[in-house]
């Protein structure tokens, strides 16, 4: 690994620990931003470093650290009832940035992002519909229909923010 | 935020190798899986508390403050099962068996970090041939995250003092709000990320490309024997559950 590397990944990693503590009141589940810094990893820093990053979040919040929304860490979060959706995080960060990295433009940003949270909500759902013993129907209706309307607008969010952000030359 | 659970105590559990810590807490986990009976998860619970306190000198004080935290979680399991599983009584055993499991697991890997130092257990990680530019990455992360939350609170001061109005509006527009305070939020993360590369090059970072430590870590006689108890034990775990059919509850 570069120094480059190393240091992207990290602060990005840090960005989702800080996005997953942001809440922004909507109705009565608060939602927060730690979808939103999966996508903008894999746009903004592509497959590799996405997956990295992601990665390394996991690594912080699977070892204690209270990187996890609320304020929450430890092993069990990964193997809990909602852990799908953690492990899918690095995946779905290196399929967004494998695909927005080929088509360097806004359908490819897009194709990339929706693709992202379908393997979130897909690893989520299963690992989900195990836990209760096979009954994914209830898995789906507790776990995935109420947030994937909610996600898919993040998702339309992180294509803006990045879009913005790579037009700004910074990276 | 407590970003360091570790605990300064002089115990036998404080003294051994990070190493055999790190895999005993693998093992410990593994062994967890393989039942799911309250009663057995329970006796395991049990043991694990006080293998902490009297091997640890860690008091129930203590782990009932780290386990806290996982009240929802142990709650929403014990509540859900009784409507998954018929008839109702029986959910709630598989339920409480599933908690107490959670509950173990949680007490495993609290203990591994109350008992060790974050630098001890990046050390181990790093012996057990992780590689070391991962341990950094994770270093320079976890000093990254209260700079970037105060920089994430101050951008949205900023905003809101130019008229951003961050709790009105209905969903769609609160969500879309959020945009002039991610992209300069990003900016500055990358400028930062760009920064840090290049302090990382000039100390000459990956030019050797064996590592010397200035600390190092030796396994000694009594990490051995807690090593040779630890597999033991599983394999005990093992034999009660394959051999002898204790400890899991069929579901179906």
């Amino acid at each position: 690994m570069k120094a480059k590397d190393i240091a992207y990944s990290a602060l990005f990693a840090a960005l989702t620990a800080v996005g997953a503590q942001i809440s922004i009141p909507i109705g009565e589940v608060p939602a927060t931003l730690q979808v939103l810094f999966v996508l903008l990893s894999g746009l903004i820093l592509g497959a590799r470093l996405g997956f990295l990053s992601q990665l390394i979040y996991l690594l912080m919040g699977a070892i204690g650290l209270p990187v996890f929304a609320g304020f929450k860490g430890g092993f069990v979060y990964l193997y809990g009832p909602t852990g799908g959706y953690l492990i899918a995080f690095p995946i779905a960060a290196f399929l967004v940035g494998l695909i927005s990295e080929r088509y360097e433009n806004l359908k490819g940003y897009i194709l990339g992002s929706l693709i992202g949270i379908g393997v979130i909500y897909l690893l989520g759902w299963l690992r989900l519909g195990f836990y209760f013993g096979g009954n994914f129907g209830k898995a789906f209706a507790v776990g995935v229909a109420p947030f994937v309307v909610i996600d898919l607008i993040k998702a339309g969010i992180a294509v803006v923010v990045a879009d913005r952000v790579k037009k700004s030359g910074v990276i | 935020m407590m970003y360091n659970l570790y605990v300064e105590r002089d115990s036998i559990l404080h003294r051994l190798d990070p190493r055999v810590k790190i895999l005993s807490s693998l093992l410990g986990i593994l062994a967890m899986i393989l039942f799911n009976s309250p009663y057995l998860l329970f006796i395991l619970f049990t043991l694990l508390s006080l293998s902490l306190r009297f091997l640890g000198k860690i008091s129930f004080k203590e782990q009932i403050k780290v386990l806290k935290p996982l009240t929802p979680l142990i709650i929403i399991t014990i509540a859900i099962w009784p409507f998954i599983l018929e008839p109702k009584t029986f959910g709630l055993f598989i339920g409480l068996g599933y908690a107490l499991r959670l509950a173990s697991m949680a007490m495993i890997t609290f203990g591994l970090l109350m008992t060790t130092t974050q630098r001890e257990l990046i050390l181990g990680f790093i012996k057990l041939k992780m590689p070391y530019e991962i341990g950094l990455t994770l270093t320079i992360a976890l000093r990254y995250i209260p700079t970037l939350f105060n920089l994430a609170q101050t951008i949205i001061d900023a905003q809101k003092s130019r008229g951003l109005e961050l709790e009105k509006g209905n969903f769609f527009s609160k969500i879309k709000k959020t945009v002039p305070v991610l992209i300069p939020l990003i900016i500055a993360s990358i400028k930062t990320a760009h920064e840090l590369s290049i302090a990382l090059e000039s100390r000459a970072f990956g030019a050797n490309k064996k590592r010397t430590f200035l600390y190092t870590i030796e396994m000694k006689g009594k990490d051995y024997i807690a090593l040779i108890i630890v597999f033991l034990l599983f394999g005990l775990a093992l034999y009660a559950r394959y051999q002898l059919g204790i400890g899991y509850v069929k579901l179906y």
